[in-house]
């Protein structure tokens, strides 16, 4: 199995305080991590530098994907006046590795209303994004995380803000793109007894990683403790 | 009434007031394409900080006996990486930091105007500008300026949306935003610098502020923001030139007040629509 993403021995501290520390592991293609662990545990931390938004760490991360879609646990810009439609923000998704001036091409819209489709959000492609709910902007920014087909999917607990009904597609949807289309999703969840997730391997991080490995192991595990 | 008329026609044959008129389209189309990003990215005071910046830098190029805007745009542009780098290194809040570097700049400014007589009259023209007095080599400066925030703006148009928006995002996507927010910091200096013939150091903050906010009433996407806010800004320039002709009023205080007067017209307009 080829790797997609290598971690090896990262430490990432704020002053003196390590907030991950000697974690390593390699995530194979077609993986799909539930990345697990209390609040404080460097999830985010972890996934930050992975995303390469945290650069003062020391080990290495290597990622041998061309695209890598993100999917936040909520809009970074609160801004309900923000005057950008749903259909610009969704094309931001395409502007990694454009040459400039990053013109969107024909083809780019077609994609951009595939995407929106396939996600049940075509009707509102006019509207500012301000104006919508939680669980449509979620859905808005998984269809901005996407719509460059990323090989990897890297989401930050986004299933907070989803209504229960779009919980279940929006399961239903990630199962199918890690078995159709083949992204590897590494998911920071707390959602951890979700019997629709189609995850294989679980990371338990609490600073330091307590477990990596595939799930069914990981009960065993667990039900040996409580045994 | 036929007496303005006769002002206005005799006005508009004149050469000073095309100059005017020229000048004014150029400065309102810089600041009204760079104020979508410095409203929303929370920075609407950058223009205000930096003119403070230029009464410094106009201070001083008047006792060197240097045209002013030579001395302004490498300063201002300066001042403007020194707020950047004290919000980055420092951990001083944005609008902390151009408060400091501008109060700074205009104490500076005042203490070599006093210090030296003769020239704070011309230093008052520079306070509150006067488009009907451009020179040629004002015109030459403004054209070459603004297309080159016009023609930058327009290449990483996609890139500052992005930076605007989310920055997170836009470092996920590999964008470069340290350098992203230093030329957008270069752009606003060259525009404030630009602007303050036209308004002056006080007021040339309004010309990147209101046309925005006048936009935001109305449009529904970021690329309508900008036109709007292109007409809104290109339509007060012009109208507030007229009617400082007409009625003998300042011409960059007429263009402000013009643009406060839009704003009202057009947030009523919005408040009346939701209301029927």
């Amino acid at each position: 199995m080829n790797s997609i993403l290598q971690v090896e021995n990262l430490n990432i501290a704020y002053g003196h305080d390590y907030v991950v520390k000697d974690v390593s592991f390699t995530v194979n293609q077609r993986d799909y991590v539930n990345i697990i662990g209390p609040n404080g545990a460097g999830k985010t931390t972890l996934v930050k530098a992975i995303l390469g938004l945290i650069n003062e760490y020391q080990g290495s991360i290597n990622i041998h994907a061309n695209s890598v879609g993100y999917l936040p646990q909520k809009t970074n810009n609160n801004d309900k006046m923000f005057p950008a439609s749903v259909k610009e923000i969704v094309s931001l998704g395409l502007l990694a590795k454009r040459k400039y001036p990053k013109l969107l091409t024909a083809s780019d819209n077609k994609q951009i209303e595939e995407v929106l489709k396939k996600l049940g959000i075509y009707h509102l492609r006019y509207r500012r994004i301000g104006e919508l709910s939680g669980g449509e902007q979620q859905r808005v920014l998984l269809a901005r995380a996407i719509v460059n087909n990323p090989q990897i999917l890297i989401l930050d607990e986004p299933t907070s803000a989803l209504d229960p009904h779009f919980k279940h597609e929006f399961y239903q949807f990630l199962n199918r793109l890690n078995q159709e289309d083949g992204v590897t999703i590494l998911h920071i969840t707390h959602d951890t007894g979700n019997k629709e997730s189609g995850y294989n391997k679980i990371l338990y991080l609490n600073r330091t990683i307590l477990y990596y490995g595939l799930k069914e192991n990981y009960q065993e595990i667990k039900e040996h403790h409580h045994a | 009434m036929r007496e303005m008329w006769e002002t206005l026609i005799e006005a508009l044959s004149s050469s000073f007031i095309h100059k005017a008129i020229f000048v004014g389209i150029l400065v309102a189309i810089s600041s009204s394409l760079l104020g979508i990003f410095l409203v929303l990215k929370k920075y609407s005071f950058i223009g205000d900080g930096l003119a403070h910046v230029s009464f410094g830098t106009i201070a001083l190029a008047l006792v060197l006996g240097i045209t002013p805007i030579y001395v302004s745009v490498p300063l201002v542009i300066l001042a403007s990486f020194l707020i950047l780098k004290l919000n980055e290194k420092a951990d001083v809040h944005g609008d902390a930091a151009i408060g400091l570097v501008s109060s700074f700049s205009v104490a500076l400014g005042y203490i070599i105007a006093s210090s030296t007589s003769g020239f704070t009259v011309n230093l008052s023209n520079y306070l509150f500008g006067d488009i009907l007095l451009v020179s040629n080599l004002d015109i030459y400066l403004s054209l070459i300026l603004s297309v080159i925030v016009v023609l930058t703006v327009l290449y990483f148009y996609n890139d500052f949306f992005a930076l605007t928006y989310d920055e997170d995002f836009a470092q996920v996507l590999g964008l470069k935003t340290k350098r992203l927010n230093y030329l957008l910091s270069i752009l606003t200096s060259l525009t404030v610098v630009l602007g303050i013939r036209v308004v002056g150091t006080m007021l040339i903050s309004s010309l990147i502020i209101f046309p925005t906010v006048i936009a935001l009433q109305i449009a529904r996407s970021f690329k309508k923001t900008i036109i709007y806010s292109l007409i809104v800004s290109i339509l007060s320039i012009i109208l507030g030139i007229l009617l400082a002709i007409i009625l003998n009023t300042p011409p960059g205080a007429t263009i402000v007040v013009i643009n406060g007067i839009i704003f009202i017209f057009v947030y009523l307009l919005k408040v009346l629509r939701y209301k029927w």
